[in-house]
């Protein structure tokens, strides 16, 4: 691994995204990339008693399957990196204690997909490890339960809201394969730019993003161009007309190739989901699910994903702080 | 000046760029979902009195009437369906919370 | 059926109309500012009790009835009702135990009717 400008390293040792998996809800399964998720649960409950039980089946449901997907045994498999948006991990962790592979449980709100990418990449380029596991999930209402307010107490939710996407996406790191490679990684610094408005997470989170792509095409001499796609993870439709509108003014024009997870995974007429989707399995299922198969099928060669986080709990927004925001890019190239 | 320069600036472009609610009609479905809610409760009430109960004793009975059907309601899922399309905050949360 | 002949359908227009209103100045205050409905819920009790204790809540209850009653702002004034009553009955102790007395009824049935609510039901998504 090798560092170029401030920010990023290149990846020498080619790492292979090997196979992906995710499974999702029943609102994204209504949505306009259906057919491309592996599994499409109707039940939100998953047949379990509770939304933290649920989120848990997601993943360990999604991680079951792209492990059988991959072929791999999962004594093969040295790592796991997984995280979610409960306290403490719990969805991740209970999802996947009966795994058996060494495990790290990791948060970065939202932006935890990219991350355990990053981190996996960084294990195998550094000959430490031969197959890593990465995943993440998160549940509309284990999330609105614990973020915002108890869904029966049927608040309205404003414009500006996102929806938390319901599911998980998984997929396996590995030294030995023929792409797509993840080829360079930008993680991401910790942008505030004061936002407090729980419900205003796009905005929250847009200066991350900005920076960290503006840092990516710094520090590795590309242009927007290079890439056929740019996606951020969760910014939805406000976020993502701030990421366009602050690259512009320095010099950067992501028009014609850049999208948001979040824009892409629900139908905003159809759906009702104002300002589009969020949390962990927002970018972890769209790539997972389309932009994975897009780029198996060569219609897509080199795309850079970076997935947003707001680094917020009910506590500090309660006590009237502002939301920090964080964004990890990796470059992935066939 | 470019937004993201001070906190105060960025703020500012972020309230512009985001889409306020749709006062008028969230204010007119409150309206008359908020004043339905009070026809029932003053039917209640005048019932109470019809036969022949204090005035203390009608609200008492207004407000256990109207306390019952919103937790029927939420037991059986409608309230937030309400909720959405009515705002009426003040009925909901009071007769479930209070 | 003798009863409907008997509503006083003047003061039914005006509850319509009055509590009608008062969910718009709410409604206005979630769209228009921060606060989280919690404090508005509290905001409105609040007021009800002030303008409760200072006899002008009043009015609005004999002109409205329960459009002024029902909504939160009429639970404040039962509370400020309560303290009031019971001060002159039992002296200054009344000031803590009135209030909960008035409302004794409803904050039960809550208690009641929410908890048998939670036994017989289980959480559904938002459609």
């Amino acid at each position: 691994m090798k560092k170029v400008g401030n920010q990023t390293y290149r990846i020498e040792n080619p790492v292979t995204i090997l196979e992906t998996a995710c499974i999702v809800g029943p609102k994204e399964s209504g949505g306009p990339l259906a057919k491309d998720f592996d599994k499409c649960v109707e039940d939100e409950f998953y047949g379990e008693s509770s939304w933290e039980k649920a989120e848990s089946r997601f993943i360990k449901d999604t991680v079951d399957t792209v492990i059988s997907k991959s072929g791999i045994p999962s004594s093969k498999i040295d790592a796991c990196y997984a995280g979610d948006l409960l306290n403490q991990c719990i969805s991740s962790s209970f999802g996947l204690r009966e795994l058996n592979i060494p495990f790290f449980g990791i948060f970065g709100a939202c932006s935890t997909f990219v991350e355990s990418l990053i981190l996996g990449s960084i294990g195998v380029d550094g000959n430490f490890f031969e197959n890593v596991l990465c995943a993440a999930s998160s549940h509309f209402c284990s999330a609105e339960k614990q973020f915002r307010f108890p869904l029966e107490l049927g608040n309205q939710r404003p414009p500006t809201a996102q929806w938390t996407v319901t599911g998980s996406g998984a997929c396996i790191l590995s030294k030995s394969g023929s792409g797509p490679y993840i080829t360079h990684i930008t993680p991401g610094k910790i942008v505030d730019m004061g936002i407090k408005d729980a419900n205003s997470m796009g905005a929250a989170m847009a200066p991350a993003a900005i920076d960290t792509i503006i840092t990516h095409f710094k520090d590795t001499g590309r242009s927007p161009n290079y890439y056929d796609g740019i996606f951020t993870g969760d910014l939805g439709y406000i976020g993502k007309e701030i990421v366009i509108e602050m690259t512009k003014s320095k010099g950067y024009n992501l028009k014609n190739n850049y999208n948001d997870c979040g824009v892409l995974i629900f139908d905003k007429e159809k759906q009702d989901t104002h300002s589009g989707g969020s949390g962990c399995a927002c970018c972890a299922s769209v790539f997972s699910g389309h932009l994975f198969k897009k780029l198996k099928d060569k219609k897509l060669k080199r795309i850079l994903l970076i997935a947003t986080g707001a680094l917020t709990n009910s506590t500090t927004s309660q006590q009237g702080e502002s939301i920090p925001g964080i964004a990890h890019a990796v470059s992935i190239e066939i | 000046m470019n937004p993201l320069e001070t906190k105060k600036s960025y703020q500012d472009y972020v309230d512009k760029k985001s889409p306020n609610s749709p006062i008028i009609k969230n204010c007119f479905n409150a309206f008359w979902v908020g004043g339905l809610i009070c026809v029932i409760g003053e039917i209640i009430s005048q019932y109470c009195k019809f036969r022949s109960l204090t005035t203390t004793l009608s609200g008492t009975v207004v407000s256990i009437s109207l306390i019952f059907i919103s937790a029927f309601l939420t037991a059986i899922n409608v309230f937030n369906r309400i909720g959405k399309f009515a705002g009426a905050r003040e009925f909901s949360s009071y007769y479930r919370i209070c | 059926m003798e009863f409907f002949q008997n509503i006083d359908w003047l003061t039914v227009l005006y509850a319509f109309i009055v509590g009608g209103i008062l969910c718009i100045i709410a409604q206005i205050l979630i769209d228009k500012t921060k606060l989280t409905s919690a404090r508005i819920l509290v905001l409105y009790v609040t007021v009800g009790a002030i303008l409760g204790g200072l006899g002008i809540y009043k009015y609005l209850v004999d002109f409205a009835g329960a459009g002024a009653t029902v909504p939160l702002t009429g639970f404040g004034y039962n509370l400020s009702k309560g303290v009031i009553e019971e001060i002159k009955q039992t002296g200054f102790i009344g000031a803590f135990t009135g209030g909960i007395k008035a409302c004794a009824g409803g904050i039960a049935a809550a208690i009641f009717f929410g908890y048998i609510a939670s036994l017989v039901s289980k959480p559904k998504i938002k459609k």
